[in-house]
């Protein structure tokens, strides 16, 4: 299953214009200092934003086509999500938040429970399954948000900083879970600021300035041969 | 020196009560508060301020949902509006009340004519006085409960794979249950204390009309042991309300909300 999408939008001043193609069981990671249009790029194509011009295709599907209008809501995309600030469900425990997709999807609740506490282990939370969410650090909130959004087995896979508030030691069971995730044969955009992310994790590095594509290629690659000041500052975490 | 002052400040909010409780013939009380006139002033009371709060949430509930919505035109005008009975001295919402529904009031006129309906010095009066008093206390922290719940929270439900429908079960209503429930009590305890517009527009007749806090200013010239022991039941039951307050159902409050979502963050 093959994202692929060319993703126009005009609001105000602000204009962004970039064209993906992520193959199934690929990362692509998207960098960029704020205001680049990374965080509205996942919003278009987990279809909260709409689209100005262009298209979003999952695995052949139109979600969503500027030319005929085409707009598949959010919830019947199949995707895993996790937006900016995580936005856990503050009055659910942990495991619920975890259990929220496939619940909703229809998995019976003993199931959704049990491959819930089995993320929440994988994550390193497995003490925190009936915490309400409202009552855990940043830290941990963080690893229930990517567990929730692999949770429902999605077609495809989009996280927005998802390892910002993790510390060396959490990061990396909470990228296992990502790799494992899109190991089962789904493309995954990972929108960070931190260039270890990248090269752990994505196949494509794809560097963005003002809403447009400024460079793409192995992030090894970029780093080894950025194509302008700006893309070393970026992959340097300086912008 | 700001210490001194906090101490101070603390003093004019904490010493008042102290002397009340220290007034307080303990021993007595059960007898004092079994008084017939008292019990019928403290079940017009709770009566009167439960179906304040019923109304004041199928009322208050819609117009908080209203204001949550940025997008709404002239949202500022209608917030100040409800804002209004927060500040007004509640005396001249009990004058403004019977200039509408007195028997020569704008609408009070017709209802008298038409329907023989006079409203003034009723029980459901007294029900209209609190809500004047009290609904903006509801509307706002609810108001507060539905903005903290952002539309964001449910946008992520949504890209989970929940349906609006399911995410309005599921999220939105109970995240808010904590705040419509905060909101409710802090109606109903205004509601119970009202006196200056309750007098006003419903008088101060017996078993209809007399709240405890009516109740209290009359027996202070006449029993004045009756008043003290009224007055700390009404402590009580405020205190009551706090402390049910307390603990998950402030978390629907604007400023305790704020106060967790910093803390998740930290």
């Amino acid at each position: 299953m093959t994202l692929e999408a060319h993703v126009r939008v005009a609001r105000g001043g602000f204009r962004l214009d970039v064209a993906l193609r992520v193959p199934p069981g690929s990362v692509l990671a998207v960098m960029g200092p704020n205001g680049s249009g990374k965080s509205t790029l996942l919003e278009v194509i987990a279809g909260l934003v709409p689209l100005t011009a262009g298209h979003v295709r999952l695995g052949g599907e139109d979600l969503a086509d500027a030319a005929t209008g085409r707009h598949l809501p959010p919830h019947e995309r199949g995707l895993g999500v996790a937006l900016q600030d995580g936005l856990l469900f503050g009055h659910l425990s942990a495991r619920e938040n975890v259990a929220f997709g496939p619940r909703a999807q229809g998995v019976a609740a003993a199931a959704a429970r049990s491959a819930a506490d089995a993320l929440l282990t994988d994550v390193g939370l497995a003490g925190h399954a009936r915490t309400r969410a409202d009552r855990l650090s940043g830290g941990q909130a963080q690893r229930v948000v990517v567990a929730r959004a692999v949770a429902a087995r999605p077609r495809a896979l989009l996280l927005d900083e998802p390892f910002g508030a993790l510390d060396a030691a959490t990061r990396p069971p909470v990228r296992a879970v990502v790799r494992r995730a899109v190991a089962r044969g789904i493309p995954a955009v990972v929108v960070t600021h931190d260039l270890r992310d990248a090269l752990d994790l994505a196949d494509v590095l794809l560097v963005l300035q003002d809403g447009a594509e400024v460079q793409r290629g192995t992030p090894a690659g970029v780093v080894a041969a950025p194509s302008t000041p700006y893309v070393e500052q970026v992959v340097a975490g300086l912008a | 020196m700001l210490v001194v002052l906090a101490v101070v400040g603390t003093g004019v909010l904490v010493l008042p009560l102290v002397a009340l409780l220290l007034a307080t013939p303990w021993s007595d009380l059960p007898a004092l508060v079994a008084d017939p006139a008292v019990l019928q002033a403290l079940r017009l009371s709770l009566l009167t301020a439960a179906c304040t709060t019923l109304v004041a949430l199928v009322l208050g509930v819609p117009l908080a949902w209203v204001l949550a919505h940025d997008d709404l035109r002239g949202a500022w005008l209608l917030r100040s509006l409800v804002t209004v009975p927060l500040v007004l001295p509640p005396v001249v919402g009990g004058v403004a009340l019977l200039l509408l529904l007195g028997r020569r009031g704008l609408l009070g006129r017709s209802l008298d004519t038409w329907f023989g309906v006079t409203v003034p010095f009723t029980s459901a009066a007294v029900v209209l006085a609190q809500l004047f008093v009290s609904l903006p206390f509801l509307v706002l922290a609810v108001e507060g409960a539905l903005r903290g719940a952002d539309r964001r929270r449910a946008l992520a439900a949504q890209t989970l794979g929940a349906s609006p429908a399911y995410v309005l079960r599921r999220v939105t209503l109970p995240s808010v249950a904590p705040g419509v429930a905060a909101g409710a009590a802090l109606c109903f305890t205004r509601a119970l204390g009202e006196f200056g517009a309750t007098v006003t527009f419903a008088g101060s007749f017996p078993g209809t009309t007399r709240t405890m806090p009516l109740a209290v200013y009359l027996a202070l010239d006449t029993a004045p042991e009756q008043a003290v022991a009224m007055s700390v039941l009404l402590l009580l039951l405020s205190v009551a309300v706090l402390v049910a307050l307390r603990g998950r159902w402030l978390g629907g409050l604007p400023a305790a909300h704020a106060a967790r979502t910093t803390r998740v963050r930290a």
